[in-house]
């Protein structure tokens, strides 16, 4: 087979293929840094977090074809992820009751990492929060996100997302002795 | 306007999120796919992908067919500006029964001035060297004198003669195509084709003795058919997470055995990348989920490569197994010397 056959034989199957799913695998190898990393910030160490993410991974790329919309991918992939880091916290709560020590979070007082007194008050107030309430704060002051694009990843409504928010950020500074 | 609690909170999640060791990250592993259809558009691409994937490392020419005169490796025998690359060009010796273009004759002094006059004038073309049989077998002396083995299988009257010239890369081709075309010229080899600049018989010691490409969803070797077929659990070809750590560990335990490189898809996907940026089509077309994974075999001295490359190639899971230097080791003959030889193995 000539070179230039093999490339348009590719061409086109690539280009088929393009048309009518989105590519799930390409996603995740672009994201795969700041997705781990945003399991991290969410369940506190690296191994679970990477794991998090493989299985977001492995399950959305069972589904891949049910995905159409280019630009909700990226959305969806994050919400796989953050789901991921839900059933994680939710295992380990019950492992917790049965006193079954766990990998301690990168920041606690424990590990050893490198993270100042004050950044691991925030980031162990953080984790005390209702689920929901920290999600979303994460999505926003790590992420960036904008209400709508919370909204989407974590499957709420706009205005739900912003008086989780709103009362994540309060439940935070009760929590840490400021005044908003 | 931020509340001091947001600034902190922003300020904690951005350390956390940075505490993230992205140099011990583990790759993603594709996973099976469950409702496997056989699709040959699939197939095609698959194999050339462990082409393009083995090319990536070696430069394999000839194995594409017409690309047998373009992806060649050669040593940079003299510097040049990242905006010049060398073309080699190599005259017919008459032992080149095959070869169209020489119809068995070896070049005479007439086409040799003609074409080196011709060279000249390609506004392009900045240097013209003449390189004579004398001057050829030095060099080849020189690039293979750690391979006795291939130095006693080729005498000093089979090296070419050749014209060395420096062109703009951006001409390169056109040029290359011009210089094929003319009466005494056998072949034609450059650098830049195939983005495998920079291998030479020396750089040998860096590259691994064996490669073994693993079966993947789209693999489409026999290997992989009977390792799909042999799976009990679960269908699909690619090789499951269990045979390619239990794959590791027997390579690891060989005896001959010196290293073990395991090269995930990302990997393979980044030297691909590099390999074909200039061919967007390319590009285009191959995703990471498409690349083979491989092991990066490397021997210790003495040992036997096709005896260790018989026995890994029979593991489940294994698509395929490259001895690479007798892949490279041709490439670098025909690229860099202009001889075609396909015993240097042996």
């Amino acid at each position: 087979m000539r070179l230039c056959d093999v490339e348009v034989e590719l061409l086109s199957h690539r280009e088929a293929r393009t048309r009518d799913r989105v590519d799930v695998a390409a996603i995740f190898a672009e994201h795969h840094v700041g997705l781990v990393r945003l399991a991290l910030i969410m369940v506190g160490d690296q191994a679970t977090a990477e794991d998090v993410v493989q299985d977001a991974f492995a399950r959305t790329h069972a589904g891949r074809s049910r995905l159409r919309d280019p630009g909700k991918a990226l959305v969806y992939v994050r919400s796989a992820v953050l789901n991921g880091c839900r059933s994680v916290l939710r295992r380990r709560a019950t492992v917790f009751r049965r006193a079954v020590p766990y990998e301690p979070p990168v920041w606690s007082a424990e590990s050893a990492a490198l993270v100042g007194e004050e950044r691991r008050q925030v980031l162990i107030a953080l984790s005390a929060l209702p689920p929901r309430q920290r999600e979303a704060l994460t999505l926003r002051y790590y992420l960036d996100l904008t209400d709508q694009e919370i909204a989407e990843t974590m499957g709420i409504s706009g205005g739900t997302a912003r008086s989780t928010i709103a009362r994540g950020l309060a439940a935070l500074g009760r929590a840490l002795g400021e005044a908003l | 306007m931020n509340s001091p609690v947001e600034d902190r909170l922003r300020e904690a999640l951005g350390e956390a999120g940075a505490m993230l060791d992205v140099g011990a990250l583990r790759p993603l592993a594709a996973p099976d796919r469950r409702r496997f259809r056989v699709d040959m558009r699939l197939a095609a691409a698959a194999a050339a992908v462990v082409v393009a994937g083995a090319a990536t490392v070696v430069g394999v020419t000839g194995v594409t067919g017409s690309g047998s005169q373009d992806g060649m490796t050669r040593a940079a025998s003299q510097p040049t500006t990242p905006d010049q690359v060398d073309v080699s060009v190599f005259l017919c010796t008459g032992r080149e029964p095959d070869k169209k273009a020489c119809q068995g004759h070896a070049v005479t002094e007439e086409q040799k001035t003609t074409l080196a006059e011709s060279l000249r004038r390609i506004p392009e073309v900045t240097s013209v060297r003449f390189e004579d049989r004398r001057a050829a077998y030095e060099r080849f002396r020189k690039a293979f004198a750690d391979y006795p083995g291939i130095l006693g299988k080729v005498t000093s009257d089979e090296l070419p003669e050749s014209y060395h010239i420096t062109v703009n890369r951006d001409r390169q081709r056109p040029v290359s195509e011009a210089a094929q075309e003319m009466p005494g010229v056998a072949l034609v080899s450059n650098p830049a084709m195939a983005g495998v600049e920079g291998y030479s018989a020396a750089s040998l010691r860096d590259l691994a003795d064996l490669t073994a490409f693993l079966c993947n969803t789209s693999s489409v070797q026999p290997a992989c058919d009977r390792y799909a077929a042999s799976k009990t659990s679960k269908r699909g070809r690619a090789i499951t997470a269990t045979d390619l750590t239990k794959l590791q560990e027997q390579l690891r335990a060989m005896p001959e055995v010196r290293k073990v490189h395991f090269e995930d898809q990302g990997e393979a996907y980044a030297k691909f990348k590099k390999s074909y940026s200039a061919n967007k089509a390319m590009l285009s077309a191959v995703k990471v989920e498409d690349m083979p994974m491989s092991f990066r075999i490397f021997l210790r001295p003495g040992a036997d490569a096709a005896k260790v490359g018989a026995k890994v190639r029979s593991r489940p899971g294994v698509a395929q197994v490259i001895e690479m230097r007798c892949v490279v080791l041709p490439a670098i003959l025909l690229g860099d010397h202009g001889l075609e030889r396909k015993d240097v193995c042996r």
